[in-house]
């Protein structure tokens, strides 16, 4: 048996919820076990957003045992094996979450909080949070997915697909590009979306 | 998925099939396979989406009413109705709804739902993620002597919906399902069963003796009530909605709800597997034969569970009338106060038990705290074109900070933050108005303003007012007419002009027609969008004495875009569109409207090394506000059209 904790975080807009139901339902499609939670009360109004998403996978002779699979919705405090996070600020937010053998993919894109703006405040830039992170784990890796999206869909809409196609080509995900393409058109999503997972991917290729 | 495609979802009737549902849709699908007929609601976070789909479904289902009540008690009031009808009936709310519902609650109670059935399905918020508290409401179960069930998981929500609908109807007392928000909002798979028709009610037959509560009746149904708690206490005897989990330890652990989920994840990382586990599904009444049986080898019995010690209590008193010999420990591990999770019972766990954390948590804290700590907290924000945004900003204009203000539960209560600062208080949903009304009594040399919302005004507002007008109070009532519960997710209001089932219908009240009712002299209604007017408004308001009713009205932004953005898409295709602009060459950065309006459509960029701001075109929502209050001559903000030509005569 085996969990696998995937942790989404951003700003209410961004797309978090979205991606994170479409990882839920690509899980349960696998036949994995899946819980999670969304942090969304604000979701509207600018205010931060979370998508945890929990599956355990039992090998093929493996039983359900309660004792053993039984998942709370929130990821326990450095359990999160991917963490990714569509605007960088919130990825200090998330740190708890995170340990040594996380992967974190942080989208080099920032929104200003109303905070700042009036006490002038100045958000660390992406690289120096990725520098921060890299205390807890070196597998950070900032994606201009924001500008990515603007220069191939002309606005932010697919930030989210694309960041899980850089998450899909690191190949330590429990999932595969076919998975999410076939929930993807299950559910409805437009062929945009295949084509920002594969940009994606091939941002990630291009890096290695 | 659409909404069509999800209704069809949530409805099929496979039974067997497998889907994957949130706490919320998973009670939903309960109700339906229960064969619910009739539901109310007042919306509240974390439980609102459990009316909204029925909003939507209910036409989908022959003999299925649904409304969205005008607050809490009315809800439960209109439900038991339908009860005593022979109905299947849902209430759903959040958890201090049942305080504005519990006038009602009690002797509902007392009388029972019979001939139908009552369930309250009510979200809890350990945390206080969206609510004014986090009181933890098996308290009105205990003093009701109403049972209550706590499902962990979506699956328990759909099967103890169904079980609370059979309780009900078998013990003639109405059932609280109450789930916290990460059982709501949580997703998970969900096994379908059959759907069972709705059970509508078909007569009410007159009983004064279970019905009319007043003098000797009330007292009788006191006593029926306590016979027929007795039952529930057998019937939960029975039970498989509790669980155990057996185990050879010395040490056993009670728990709850979705306080579960986290025992089982920490006992597993603790590598624990050997401690047996009762999992309370009826927390009230607890079975006492379950926790004499359940505690026979053990010698210690640790309770887990969130909010505060209830169960601990509970089981600590059944102990001692059983003479049980264990120890029994709880709130002085774990927190009484925000959400659990598997970190915090996984200390509480190891201090118990003397066992070590495989975690180093000290240093996965010292880690985190250190990278938190450049993190800028991110406040909730008015949305770009926000009306309540113009209105806030045109009262600061004219009273500055000399003022007191208060605040109420809606969008509003985010006047709190900066840039506004803009509010004194907030209680709970209608309080804003008394509480100002109280001061205005005794502080003679500020203005007095509260701000409430308008379906927060339709809930809780309308006594408030005639009170403060009938005593003479001196404020200023700032009424936010938006047209939506918008907080909750736009459900429409008694003045929307929808129905409860989303078809238009003519406004069933107009609120300046009640304030005037109420005995209100100064009544002015404005459009925030034009902030001269409204600050005339607010102006003329201060000069006069008494009680002043202000209604700022405009439509929700959300709700205003949701229609008009398509519209825009469409003409942007034909080569047409319209855009505001803010003109560099022209701005003299007093930011303005970036830090004192702070609309988040305007952010700043530097470009060649120097400041500027700009509008983002994508979230700017024609409100024109920015505009108006530009400081720079010139004016530097203004609203440009391409190829209007196109557009023809």
């Amino acid at each position: 048996m085996k969990k696998y904790n995937i942790l989404v975080a951003g700003v209410g807009g961004q797309g978090v919820i979205t991606v994170g139901r479409l990882l839920k339902r690509a899980g349960l499609r696998k036949g994995y076990i899946v819980v999670g939670t969304e942090t969304r009360g604000a979701s509207q109004r600018e205010g931060p957003v979370d998508s945890a998403v929990r599956y355990v996978i039992l090998e093929d002779d493996e039983k359900f045992d309660p004792r053993r699979c039984t998942l709370s919705p929130i990821i326990p405090m450095g359990d999160a094996d991917m963490v990714m996070c569509l605007e960088s600020n919130e990825a200090l937010r998330v740190s708890e979450y995170i340990s040594s053998k996380s992967y974190v993919l942080i989208n080099d894109y920032q929104i200003l909080p109303t905070r700042a703006r009036s006490f002038g405040l100045k958000m660390p830039p992406t690289d120096t949070i990725a520098n921060l992170l890299k205390k807890i784990t070196p597998n950070v890796r900032v994606v201009n997915a924001s500008a990515v999206s603007e220069r191939e869909f002309g606005d932010l809409t697919k930030v989210n697909m694309i960041m899980l196609g850089v998450a899909l080509a690191l190949g330590v995900m429990p999932l595969s590009f076919e998975d999410i393409e076939v929930t993807l058109r299950e559910m409805g999503f437009s062929e945009d979306n295949i084509r920002a997972i594969r940009i994606g991917m091939k941002l990630m290729e291009g890096e290695v | 998925m659409s909404m069509e495609e999800f209704i069809e979802e949530i409805l099929v009737d496979e039974p067997g099939k497998k889907v994957i549902l949130s706490g919320n849709e998973a009670i939903v699908r309960g109700a339906i396979e229960a064969g619910v007929s009739f539901v109310t609601t007042y919306p509240g976070t974390p439980a609102s989406e459990i009316g909204d789909i029925f909003s939507h479904i209910c036409r989908k289902i022959s003999g299925l009413y649904f409304e969205y009540s005008t607050n809490e008690i009315v809800a439960i009031e209109t439900a038991v109705g339908a009860a005593w009808t022979g109905a299947r009936a849902l209430v759903a709310m959040k958890h201090v709804g049942l305080n504005v519902a519990a006038d009602a609650f009690f002797t509902i109670c007392y009388s029972g739902p019979n001939p139908g059935a009552l369930v309250i399905a009510h979200g809890s918020d350990p945390g206080c993620y969206s609510s004014q508290n986090e009181q933890d409401n098996r308290y009105y179960a205990l003093h009701a002597h109403c049972p209550l069930v706590q499902p962990s998981n979506p699956q328990e929500c759909k099967d103890f919906t169904i079980a609370a609908f059979e309780m009900s109807e078998k013990l003639d007392l109405p059932v609280i399902l109450d789930a916290n928000m990460r059982t709501l909002h949580g997703l998970g798979e969900v096994t379908y069963g059959p759907i069972n028709p709705p059970r509508e009610g078909k007569r009410f037959v007159r009983s004064q003796f279970k019905y009319v509560n007043a003098g000797f009746v009330a007292l009788s149904n006191k006593k029926r009530l306590l016979d027929r708690f007795r039952k529930a206490e057998e019937y939960a005897e029975k039970s498989d909605l509790n669980r155990v989990f057996e185990g050879g330890s010395s040490t056993g652990i009670i728990t709850a709800g979705g306080a579960f989920n986290y025992v089982m994840e920490a006992l597993d990382s603790l590598g624990l597997y050997d401690l047996p586990v009762l999992k309370l599904g009826i927390v009230h009444p607890i079975p006492r034969g379950l926790i004499k049986r359940f505690s026979e080898n053990l010698e210690r019995i640790i309770v887990v569970e969130e909010l505060e010690g209830f169960i601990e209590s509970d089981v600590k008193r059944i102990a001692f009338e059983l003479g049980l010999d264990v120890e029994i420990v709880g709130k002085e591990y774990f927190p009484a106060y925000g959400e659990l999770n598997v970190d915090l019972v996984v200390q509480g766990l190891s201090k118990v038990l003397g066992v070590k954390p495989k975690k180093n948590y000290d240093e996965i804290r010292k880690l985190a705290t250190e990278v938190k700590s450049k993190y800028i907290p991110r406040d909730p924000i008015f949305c770009p074109g926000c009306p309540h945004r113009a209105t806030l900003y045109a009262i600061k204009k004219v009273v500055g900070d000399n003022a007191i203000f208060g605040g109420d539960i809606g969008c509003y209560t985010l006047a709190a933050l900066p840039p506004f600062n803009m509010t004194d208080f907030v209680i709970c949903m209608g309080a804003g108005l008394s509480i100002a009304a109280g001061i205005s009594h005794i502080i003679k040399d500020k203005p007095i303003i509260a701000f409430i919302g308008d379906s927060t005004f339709l809930h809780a507002g309308i006594p408030g007012l005639i009170n403060a007008v009938y005593n003479n109070a001196n404020l200023i009532l700032v009424i936010l007419d938006n047209r939506w519960v918008a907080m909750t997710g736009h459900q429409p209001t008694p003045a929307t002009g929808i129905s409860s089932t989303h078809e238009p219908t003519s406004p069933a009240v107009k609120l300046e027609e009640i304030v005037r009712a109420c005995g209100v002299r100064f009544v002015k209604v404005f459009d925030p969008y034009n902030v001269r007017s409204a600050m005339e408004a607010i102006s003329e308001a201060l000069e006069h004495e008494g009680v002043r009713v202000l209604i700022a009205r405009r439509e929700c932004a959300l709700q205003a875009e949701r229609r008009e953005k398509p519209r825009r898409l469409e003409l942007q295709k034909r080569g047409i569109a319209a855009y505001y602009i803010l003109e560099p060459e022209r701005c003299q950065m007093c930011e303005e409207c970036y830090k004192n309006f702070g609309c988040p459509a305007i952010k700043k960029s530097i470009i060649d090394g120097e400041e500027i701001l700009y509008i983002e075109t994508a979230r700017c929502t024609h409100c024109d506000v920015c505009r108006q209050i530009c400081k720079s001559g010139g004016p530097a903000i203004r609203k440009t059209i391409v190829n209007p030509h196109l557009l023809g005569v």
